[in-house]
């Protein structure tokens, strides 16, 4: 900005020295044109600004990792007078690690017309990534004064987990009321009920998918199981984040997710539990896919703890006797816990039995 | 070496590399470098471009012609200007169109030359005929130049001249513009032509000025932005820059923007200008101060200006062509620019000698400089022998009236001159003038004659003599004769005269006879090797033998080397030189002798260049004011106007004559022509060259067969291009069928989409999109549904398709594509099939 307000400068001394010189009308009017036109300028964008608006939007609301989300960022004037450079202050973050990436985009606003660009987002670890307009800065018709605008414009795109684990040495039965042989039945039996067919959404599993109703219908349709079993399942979860080490977080979310499901496929329900704030626990009843991925959704919002076993020390103080079958997990192995560990096929991730 | 490079720079790479990876792993977030305007507006840019060259341009040369009056005619101009404009800034469109419309426009311009030379240069004389005439007045100059305009109607001639102006000059602007909105370039070039008429205070049509104006603060403002690269020069929409710990995307250019911003611009100063004329009338307009002295400081360059235009100010050799007061033998060659630097106007008769237009003395010598009194202080002056500047100027004058030499002295005649590009400080008087009296010293003259000024002398020829011996002793008889007379009369006036002429002699003797002791050795050897003594008859004429023989004349002698002294190198080892060499040499020779001499620059006008003059008819002026003795015998070229070239710039040798005074003496061998550079040859500019050697009417025949060829090339060039490239589209089409990638069959089919003007909006999902291509008719319901289920598996899964999957959709896809092409007109099918590879 400077530079240009030297540019400026100069042109108007050489202008003066141009009417000292050439002492003429013509050169009269370039000095008025000339210096009064910043002035104009600034009244104009002083005015006009308060037109503008600004958007950000993405294409995918719901990814899985590694699938690029467009972000579109959109700038719209409706005064009548073009600003050259439009800088839009954004931040990005994953809310679980709140490690940030500083962006500034750079973009022209034409009269009555939208400007648009967008970038593409994707990530590595599942949460919640955040896309924020916070500071626009534009400039006057010569670039020569700012104008600073805060603003809250976000958007969000969640990185859903897509890890698939083995789980074949869980054994729930001793705990609840189903009995193993319910459990441990054939194999290619589906122990659950067919309790729902719905429309097919991304993410199904393919196996799921009800091929002879959906060839009937328009659309493809998937099958949802029901809980034949009587006794629930609960999984505390341990939200406490490494910051240097996210990816050991990101295991956990997958395990969970991939957890979930696998408890779902045996037809069981589940509370998912988590710790939201100082004293406060979040439960989420799980019964289908839909339930699941709500209460993902929700857990992606919540704030992650600073210290690990902070979960599991609330969950006891308020359960002094724990009834059911309590599962948690954690990223890391957590002292002075007495659970039964699960066998996984997971780094740094531990589901340990409480019962 | 550039192993170590090749190490330092994969070094430096993989630890950006790690940096980008650390930061990844922290954030979990990739952003890719896609980002990119959605629509890239080319043609908008291109057209900002056209608008401000055509603003520009228009602007400059009308502002111009304007001011000074010249006839044209507007709309055409306009017209021509707008055509132009858009024609060069669309060279910018792409590359092909930039190959071949360069081409188009260098063949097109040299044509346009070659048939319209005469109408284009009558053009030329017109605007700078106009123009000179209002310098004339303005600068009080006394231009002699005239341009023919080979008798074309003004406005049509002028107009068509702009037209080749208007083509050359936005050719190169564009290139500025569009590369870089180089403001500085074009200001240079355009602000010169516009000025002009503001210096002179001359009535600007202010639309035009304000076009230009507009056309320039644009030009300054987009400079500004940064926000100017062409864009087919950077692909990226967005430029990616780091800065400390953020990511900055910047937009490389935005044509909507450019071309809001410079009608946002010419709106606004529109507005000012309105407002300025309705306060401030144009009449009424008066700046009280004292600025105009700085146009009167400038006066004396602007004259020159004027006169020698803008190469004649670069010639380092001055008017003289390099016959200057400069240390010789510094300069490897002459240049002369053989523009008129003396006007003359005087009647020359039968049998006169060389006019000598004096200018320099040199009186004492060292190393190669020559210096008149004044410069080297000398201490011996006029006064010790009871002489002052003014009868020691008059001797000759004085004495040749009472002396009967009317063989060698011609009758008294009017001479003008008029100094175009001579130097200023020097008065250019032929010998024997009248009113000889305006002298610093012996040497040197008070007063030069400025740029620009007329003066109007009178004086007596010398006629043409074969031996200078034979003068001398005339002129001694004649002296003889004359104190006899005089002691006979008791002519006390006329012996004051004689006596005054003695004294003068001793001081000459005591002047002009210095030889520099680093050249003594040199000059004896000389003169003993050509048996030159002081006895030696007809010295100047053998002088001039020696030279004409040993010697050779030469404009590209070369430079004297630092370790030599330039007269000793000239006679002992070089050998060559021009006037100046020989000059100095014989001066010194002379001097050697006992003869008294001095060295002398000025410029000289020949027997043989006395019929080369204008003739001015002698029914419009008063002959017994030129002559008193006129007759067709003796005056057989009559009243002539000569223009005065640096190859008439000359040296020579003033040698003192008793009883008469300083005679001009000439020791320089002739020239030969196969060794001179002609304006012919070298004093013409390169399209002067062209139209009177290559555009002749004996070339055109074979002109016009070459450019034919050269179309035939042309459109073979293009006919093949096409040809390869639709043969190119075959190719691509086939292979694109062949294709199974179901997501890249369903881009393609966005692509056809677009082409018919429905475009997938990066906001739209699949079924959206969907939903317009059943609106449209382009695919069923059912087709729709099984494209985009296919579509959507493969894109959110991220795994590609079973072949057997895809196998369907993509029929439906190439079925709905080859409907879209079904249902296209004609041209539209060639364009889809053939330019855009579809």
């Amino acid at each position: 900005m400077w530079s240009r307000r030297i540019n400026y400068l100069t042109l108007i001394i050489l202008v003066l020295v141009g009417l000292i010189f050439y002492h003429e009308y013509y050169m009269m009017l370039i000095t008025v044109i000339v210096v009064f036109m910043p002035v104009i300028s600034y009244i104009m964008i002083k005015k006009g600004h308060e037109k503008l608006e600004f958007h950000v939007d993405s294409d995918m609301k719901n990814i899985g990792k590694d699938i690029e989300s467009q972000v579109y960022f959109s700038v719209k004037n409706d005064s009548y007078i073009p600003i050259e450079n439009v800088h839009l202050k954004v931040k990005i973050l994953n809310s679980f690690y709140g490690n940030e990436e500083e962006y500034e985009i750079i973009m022209s606003a034409i009269p009555k017309k939208t400007r648009k660009t967008q970038l593409s987002v994707s990530g590595i670890y599942c949460g919640n990534i955040s896309v924020k307009i916070e500071k626009v800065i534009f400039y006057d018709l010569f670039g020569m004064v700012k104008i600073e605008k805060e603003l809250d414009e976000s958007c969000e795109i969640h990185i859903l987990p897509s890890k698939i684990y083995k789980f074949d040495e869980i054994g729930l039965s001793e705990s609840g009321s189903s009995s193993e042989d319910e459990i441990q039945s054939k194999k290619g039996d589906d122990p659950s009920q067919i309790s729902e067919i719905r429309n097919y959404i991304p993410g199904d599993k393919l196996k799921n998918i009800h091929w002879k109703l959906s060839a009937k219908s328009d659309e493809l349709q998937v099958k949802e199981f029901s809980m034949p079993y009587s006794e629930e399942v609960l999984l505390l979860v341990e939200t406490y984040v490494e910051k240097d080490a996210p990816e050991s977080f990101d295991e956990e979310i997958e395990v969970l997710y991939a957890f979930s499901i696998h408890l779902l496929n045996m037809g069981r329900k589940f509370k998912m539990v988590w710790k939201n704030g100082e004293y406060n626990l979040t439960e989420k009843e799980i019964y289908n896919t839909d339930d699941l991925n709500d209460a993902l959704n929700d857990l992606y919002y919540c704030q992650v703890q600073a210290y690990n076993g902070l979960t599991y020390e609330l969950y006891k103080s308020l359960n002094p006797e724990i009834k059911g079958i309590v599962l948690y997990l954690s990223n890391k192995n957590v002292a002075n816990i007495n659970a039964e560990q699960l066998n996984i096929d997971a780094k740094g991730v531990m589901i340990g039995c409480l019962n | 070496m550039p192993e170590l490079k090749k190490n330092i720079f994969k070094k430096k790479y993989q630890k950006i590399e790690q940096e980008k990876q650390e930061k990844i792993r922290q954030t979990g977030i990739i952003i890719s470098e896609h980002l990119n305007y959605t629509d890239t507006s080319k043609i908008q840019f291109i057209l900002t471009n056209a608008l401000l060259n055509f603003l520009i341009v228009t602007g400059c040369f009308l502002s111009f012609l304007s001011a000074f009056e010249v006839q044209y005619n507007t709309f055409i101009l306009l017209a021509a200007g707008a055509v132009i404009a858009l024609f060069t800034a669309f060279l910018y469109y792409n590359n092909w169109l930039k190959f071949f419309g360069y081409i188009i426009s260098l063949v097109g311009f040299v044509y346009g030359i070659v048939n319209l030379r005469f109408l284009i240069k009558g053009g030329f004389g017109y605007i700078s005929n106009h123009t000179m005439k209002i310098m004339e007045t303005n600068l009080n100059l006394q231009l002699e130049r005239e341009y023919s305009t080979y008798g074309f109607k003004e406005s049509i001639s002028v107009t068509m001249c702009m037209i080749f102006i208007f083509f050359a000059f936005m050719l190169l602007l564009n290139m500025a513009i569009t590369e870089s909105k180089g403001f500085v370039l074009t200001f240079l070039f355009t602000f010169p032509i516009v000025q002009i008429g503001m210096y002179f205070n001359r009535h600007i049509n202010i639309i035009y000025f304000a076009e230009y104006f507009i056309g320039l603060l644009a030009l300054f403002f987009l400079k500004n932005t940064n926000h100017y690269h062409m864009e087919t020069k950077k692909k990226k929409g967005f430029l990616r820059k780091k800065r400390k710990n953020k990511v900055v995307y910047d937009y490389v250019i935005d044509g909507k923007f450019t071309l809001s911003f410079s009608i946002a611009l010419f709106v606004l100063i529109l507005c000012i200008t309105t407002i300025f004329g309705v306060f401030v009338k144009q009449n009424r307009f008066q700046l009280n101060t004292p600025l105009d002295s700085m146009k009167e400081n400038t006066r004396d360059f602007t004259q020159r200006l004027v006169l020698v235009g803008f190469w004649g100010m670069m010639n380092r050799n001055g008017s003289a062509g390099g016959v200057a007061m400069n240390k010789m033998g510094q300069s490897r060659y002459v240049s002369l620019d053989y523009e008129t630097d003396l006007v003359v106007n005087t009647m020359f008769e039968n049998y006169q000698g060389a006019v000598y237009f004096k200018s320099f003395n040199g009186t004492n010598y060292s190393d190669g400089l020559w210096q008149n009194l004044s410069d080297s202080k000398q201490k011996n002056t006029l006064e010790s022998y009871e002489l002052d500047l003014e009868n020691a100027a008059q001797i000759t004058n004085d004495l040749t009236e009472y002396y009967e030499i009317d063989r060698y002295v011609g009758s008294e005649k009017k001479i003008e001159i008029t100094n175009i590009d001579a130097t200023s400080i020097y008065p250019y008087y032929p010998y024997n003038t009248e009113h000889y009296f305006d002298k610093i010293n012996d040497d040197e003259y008070k007063d030069g004659l400025p740029r620009g000024s007329r003066q109007t002398l009178y004086y007596f020829p010398l006629l043409y003599n074969d031996s200078v011996d034979e003068f001398q002793e005339k002129i001694k008889a004649e002296n003889d004769n004359a104190y006899e007379e005089a002691r006979q009369k008791q002519d006390e006036d006329e012996l004051e005269v004689l006596d005054r002429e003695k004294r003068y002699s001793e001081y000459v003797r005591d002047t002009y006879m210095n030889v520099p002791e680093m050249n003594e050795d040199v000059i004896d050897a000389f003169c003993k090797k050509y048996n030159l003594t002081k006895d030696t008859e007809h010295i100047v004429e053998r002088l001039q033998e020696i030279f004409e023989e040993d010697y050779e004349y030469t404009l590209m002698p070369g430079i004297t080397p630092d370790s030599k002294e330039f007269v000793n190198y000239f006679l002992d080892e070089q050998k060559k030189g021009y006037c100046v060499y020989f000059a100095t040499a014989s001066t010194l020779i002379f001097r050697h002798l006992g003869i008294p001499a001095r060295y002398t620059g000025g410029y000289v006008y020949t027997y043989d260049d006395f019929q080369s003059g204008e003739q001015i008819d002698l029914d419009t002026v008063d002959v017994k004011d030129w002559v008193t003795d006129y007759s067709e015998q003796k005056y057989p070229y009559g009243l002539q106007k000569y223009n005065i070239d640096d190859s008439s710039a000359h040296a020579w040798v003033e040698i003192y004559v008793d009883g008469y005074g300083w005679l001009p003496v000439d020791t320089t061998p002739p020239r030969y022509d196969e060794e001179e550079e002609t304006p012919e040859s070298q004093g013409q500019t390169f399209g002067q060259f062209l139209a009177e050697n290559v555009f002749t009417s004996d070339n055109a025949k074979a002109i016009r067969k070459t450019a034919v060829r050269i179309l035939y090339i042309v459109l073979i060039g293009i006919s093949g291009v096409i040809i390869l490239l639709m043969f190119l589209g075959i190719f691509v089409r086939y292979y694109r069928r062949k294709n199974k990638a179901l997501l890249k069959q369903y881009e393609y089919l966005c692509k056809c989409t677009k082409f018919i003007g429905l475009k997938k909006l990066p906001s739209m999902s699949y079924r959206e999109y969907g939903s317009l291509l059943i609106e449209h008719g382009i695919v069923s319901e059912e087709e729709e549904d099984v494209i985009v289920r296919a579509i959507e598996k493969e894109k959110f899964s991220g795994k590609k398709l079973k072949e057997e999957e895809s196998e369907v959709p993509i029929q439906m896809i190439q079925r709905a594509s080859q409907g879209i092409y079904q249902n296209l007109s004609w041209y539209k099918k060639i364009i889809f099939k053939y330019v855009r590879w579809m």
